[in-house]
């Protein structure tokens, strides 16, 4: 019983890292209708920049994590406003494509100038395990899954509660009626794949507290990112943190009870059943994606 | 209006561009070079009068294993360096090409294709893991290329039943040859007496796994479980829960540095302080310390081939180690990577010592795979480096094996480099 317990714990907080990072993706994926190949990019530069701010420069995590954060917001922009702009009226497989570049070239130049060696940013504490009973849990492992809640609430609370939050939501409802009412939609565009990137970044930061910092990182974590985004319905921020931690969870209850090497199996069988039952997702809509 | 807007827009663009790539160069510690290579122009190549002999390299250049692949191929450099400034092998210079891996096997076969096809080179050093290894040796038997295998440890590269062949020259340790070292201080002085045995899967990690079960139950000592991660796994919550609730004693951990660093680190986290034996001649201390933090890695215990930055007296061309330490050190490359490094050195070395022997107009494949069989080089890292027979392997070195690990906070010897002894 403690050892199906300490399972579940296990699964929500691997999930937890999975929401973070795939909250970010579906905003991108469901509002603009970008397969944004390069988010795993973003999320590696995430954790760069806060291995510069943090242990290079030594400035503490509660400011160098969101400056992280900013500069990728900012280098988001850039993308949007150098990369992306020019090809938004095209075909979405030459958005898709584009990213796809930056998916290859991101992680190479990186390789370049930083050489393929590990880094690490320290956690900004270390603390004994909590123990209840058979059951532990890292302390920073929790800390970071409850920073996560904290920044997808916030981010759901921006996208409900603010104009721009909502002009965001009119402009990828319809484009030109949201010009018509006087919104820029170019500004918002580009806003729109900023903050993506922020969120991507935002993941970059705290897991580089708990992971290696180095140049594949983003490859990796990206295809379960998709995984889980399309699991929990393209778009929806609920269905994307349900379907983080339904991953989460299902791969801490195969590695446990059957073998850690079928954990990702058991859990991509169970993403292609829950699809042959609901193809739009656990909370996707039916015919659309709710904006 | 619209210009200054659009003038001030362009200005805040490259205020922006510019202060990302000052923070990814600042994301370098001053004493790292910016690159990881030597600029083409310093290449000692052009210095060497006679035709270059061209020798590939298979190595995981990027990807998860891009750190290790990348130390070995600087390490190869350096060597490459020393032979040419020496004037090459007798007037010819070492013209290394390096061909990346990803540690993928069907890019390590495209990779060799590559080199023999369009480089033409004449022997071929790779492939780190034993997956992309034993990809490459059909292709090395069937081409009549030598390959000098510097790190893959699954028993099949050199097995006579398996893929053992006179174009395939091992350096490096297989797991069996480890665990007869180990044999004779696992249990009673090491007191692992019911280890865990945690491995990648991959070829590398299950073969590890198996010598490892064999060897315990052979001594009527049951292992506490036996567990495999994904090498591109970073969270190993699962895993370390199945060890806490097996009661195993302590562990014997088969990945990449990296990832055992995060192992360790995590396994700290929840306060498993189980002592952790990583065999592989691969998982370097440094890399655990540097990464797990100290404190996470007492107790860590690594078998290693390269004890020559511990104490450069107790390899078999102490000369040789010191001046590969000082240059390791001279060009700014971290230390964490050297024992891996040095595996670069040796291969290079050991197939350059093989050349000498033949007249610099008659270098072949054929007649570089014929010196490497009579070859006998002091190694930094790999003994003294001869190709024979032991047990069911053929043209296989012997490298003495140590052990290393993290005792009260310092990098300590645990055991001095010792020779593997075949069982018959």
């Amino acid at each position: 019983m403690n050892i199906f317990l300490q399972t579940i714990i296990n699964g929500v907080i691997v999930g937890g890292t999975y929401a973070l990072m795939a909250v970010g993706l579906t905003f991108v994926l469901g509002f603009m209708d970008l397969v944004n190949f390069a988010h795993g990019e973003l999320y590696m530069l995430g954790a760069y920049f806060t291995y510069f701010f943090v242990v290079t420069i030594a400035l503490p995590h509660i400011i160098g994590i969101p400056l992280a954060i900013l500069v990728a917001m900012l280098l988001g922009l850039l993308i949007e406003r150098f990369l992306l702009r020019p090809v938004w009226d095209k075909d979405i497989l030459i958005r898709m494509l584009l990213t796809v570049g930056l998916m290859i070239l991101i992680p190479n130049v990186i390789t370049v100038m930083l050489t393929a060696v590990p880094k690490k940013v320290p956690p900004p504490f270390t603390m004994s395990p909590f123990i209840l009973g058979n059951v532990r849990v890292a302390p920073i492992q929790l800390l970071i899954v409850l920073v996560s809640v904290f920044i997808i609430v916030l981010f759901h609370l921006f996208m409900q509660r603010t104009r721009l939050g909502k002009a965001m939501r009119a402009t990828f409802q319809d484009k030109e009626v949201a010009m018509a009412m006087g919104i820029d939609t170019k500004k918002i565009y580009a806003y729109t794949f900023s903050i993506g990137c922020g969120m991507a970044a935002a993941g970059g930061a705290m897991l580089s507290m708990i992971y290696n910092v180095f140049p594949a990182m983003g490859a990796i974590t990206t295809t379960k990112a998709f995984a889980v985004v399309i699991l929990g319905g393209l778009g929806n921020f609920a269905g994307a943190i349900l379907g983080a931690l339904i991953v989460g969870v299902s791969e801490s209850i195969a590695g446990t009870y059957i073998s850690s090497g079928y954990k990702d199996a058991v859990a991509f069988i169970l993403l292609v059943l829950i699809l042959m039952v609901k193809p739009s997702g656990i909370m996707g809509k039916k015919g659309g994606i709710e904006k | 209006m619209k210009s200054t807007a659009r003038k001030r827009y362009y200005h805040m663009v490259f205020v922006v561009l510019l202060s990302v790539s000052l923070l990814c160069l600042g994301c370098t510690p001053a004493e790292e070079p910016i690159e990881g290579e030597q600029p083409d122009t310093e290449s000692p190549v052009e210095e060497v009068a006679g035709e270059p002999i061209k020798i590939g390299m298979i190595q995981p250049i990027t990807g998860p294993i891009a750190a290790s692949g990348t130390a070995l191929r600087d390490g190869a450099r350096i060597y490459a360096e020393y032979i040419n400034d020496q004037g090459g092998i007798n007037g010819r210079p070492i013209d290394l090409i390096v061909e990346d891996s990803a540690n993928d096997p069907a890019m390590a076969a495209s990779a060799f294709n590559k080199l023999i096809s369009r480089d033409k080179v004449l022997a071929v050093i790779g492939a780190w893991g034993s997956s992309p290894t034993l990809a490459v040796v059909p292709l090395a038997k069937q081409n009549e290329i030598p390959l000098v295998v510097d790190t893959a440890s699954n028993y099949k590269v050199t097995d006579k039943n398996e893929e053992g062949s006179p174009w395939i020259f091992r350096v490096t340790a297989p797991t069996i040859m480890e665990s007869r070292v180990l044999s004779a201080i696992l249990i009673d002085d090491l007191g692992l007496k019911n280890p865990y045995i945690l491995s990648v899967n991959n070829d590398w990690g299950r073969g590890t796994a198996d010598v490892f079960t064999a060897y315990y139950e052979g001594e009527g000592y049951p292992v506490g479980g036996v567990d495999y991660l994904d090498q591109a796994e970073t969270n190993y919550q699962v895993n370390l829960t199945k060890i806490l609730s097996s009661g195993a004693d302590s562990i014997i951990l088969t990945a990449d540095a990296a990832q055992a660093a995060l192992v360790v680190e995590q396994a700290s986290g929840l306060g498993l302080d189980l002592p952790i034996l990583a065999p592989g001649l691969s998982c370097s201390m440094y890399k655990i310390t540097k990464l797990a933090g100290m404190e996470a890695a007492e107790g860590f215990m690594q078998t290693a081939a390269y004890i020559g930055s511990v104490d450069p007296m107790m390899t078999a061309d102490p000369e040789g180690a010191r001046y590969f330490n000082e240059t390791w050190e001279a060009k700014g490359y971290d230390v964490i990577e050297i024992q891996e490094a040095a595996k670069g050195w040796d291969s290079l070395m050991v197939l350059c010592e093989a050349m000498k022997t033949i007249d610099s107009d008659k270098i072949s494949s054929a007649s570089i795979r014929d010196a490497l069989e009579n070859v006998e080089a002091p190694g930094i890292c790999f003994g003294n480096i001869k190709f024979e027979e032991w047990e069911n392997f053929i043209f296989q070195n012997v490298p003495p094996v140590s052990v290393v690990g993290v005792i009260d906070g310092k990098y300590s010897v645990i055991l001095e480099p010792t020779k593997p002894i075949p069982e018959n």
